[in-house]
């Protein structure tokens, strides 16, 4: 088994190279990244939902979870005003949350590190390390911040999970 | 030059699951009805004669991957050994500009040491 330098997935049949397409991501080696760089691949990917690519997912495959145990680094921060359901992501030193893109925010946010700001009282809601925020999985208003800027990432709109 | 002799029907994916791979991420470029027929259009278009504006090259590497691209139709194939299609998808036009053309595509295929 080989692992997929976009996503991360350890189960690909053959090597990231010679035009073999990765199941999860559905990167193309040889293809796609003659003009994107990895990086960049993982972005659309993520920005596109993070979907399975080929077939029926293995069972219990998360992609969050997949990029949260390959400690991807920081994921771009673009300022979307919202977020889709899925995971919030930090690297270990605290860099910035990762977005979803999206227009509404639906479902549980598991948070691996991070911290949520209460809009209402200003106070963070919880800074999380290396747990997923089970708080209730409720968050009710608030930001997520961005650590490095102090900007808020996105509008967590009242939701209860 | 050389005379080299392809048969058309003789030149499949490696497997089923690369057939079946390649096919969910390009079949519907070529309007494929399903993995067989898409890999039937492979076929034909690696085994097709040459003509002007298809452009031909090898990698010096490894299993001397043949790389052609049609410059009509954008299409492109890779086959190694000969007689094994790695894939079959339509460049886009903005990848051909970039490489200047056509040719200037395939040949940076063919470039690629991986």
């Amino acid at each position: 088994m080989y692992t997929c330098p976009v996503c991360f997935y350890t189960g690909m049949q053959d090597p990231p190279r010679d035009y073999n397409i990765c199941e999860c991501c559905g990167t193309e080696f040889g293809n796609d990244d003659d003009v994107h760089t990895h990086e960049v691949l993982r972005v659309q990917w993520i920005d596109t939902g993070a979907k399975w690519f080929f077939r029926s997912a293995p069972v219990g495959w998360n992609p969050w979870t997949q990029l949260f145990m390959a400690n991807v680094g920081a994921l771009r921060y673009e300022g979307i005003s919202t977020l889709y359901g899925g995971a919030v992501f930090e690297t270990a030193k605290a860099s910035p949350a990762a977005t979803v893109a999206g227009s509404t925010y639906y479902g549980v946010v598991t948070m691996y590190g991070g911290n949520v700001l209460d809009a209402g009282t200003g106070t963070y809601a919880a800074i999380v390390t290396g747990q997923p925020y089970g708080a209730a999985s409720t968050i009710y208003g608030g930001y997520v911040i961005d650590p490095t800027t102090n900007h808020a990432a996105q509008d967590v709109l009242a939701h209860a999970a | 030059m050389p005379m080299m002799l392809y048969i058309v029907g003789t030149v499949p994916f490696l497997n089923a699951w690369q057939r079946s791979l390649h096919f969910a991420k390009h079949g519907h470029e070529f309007g494929a009805k399903n993995e067989f027929d898409y890999e039937a259009m492979a076929e034909a278009f690696m085994g097709a004669a040459m003509h002007p504006n298809m452009h031909e090259c090898y990698r010096s590497t490894g299993t001397r991957d043949r790389c052609r691209i049609d410059a009509n139709t954008r299409h492109f194939g890779v086959a190694f050994n000969v007689l094994t299609v790695r894939t079959y998808y339509t460049v886009t036009a903005a990848k051909i500009i970039r490489h200047r053309g056509a040719d200037g595509y395939v040949q940076a295929q063919c470039a690629m040491t991986r």
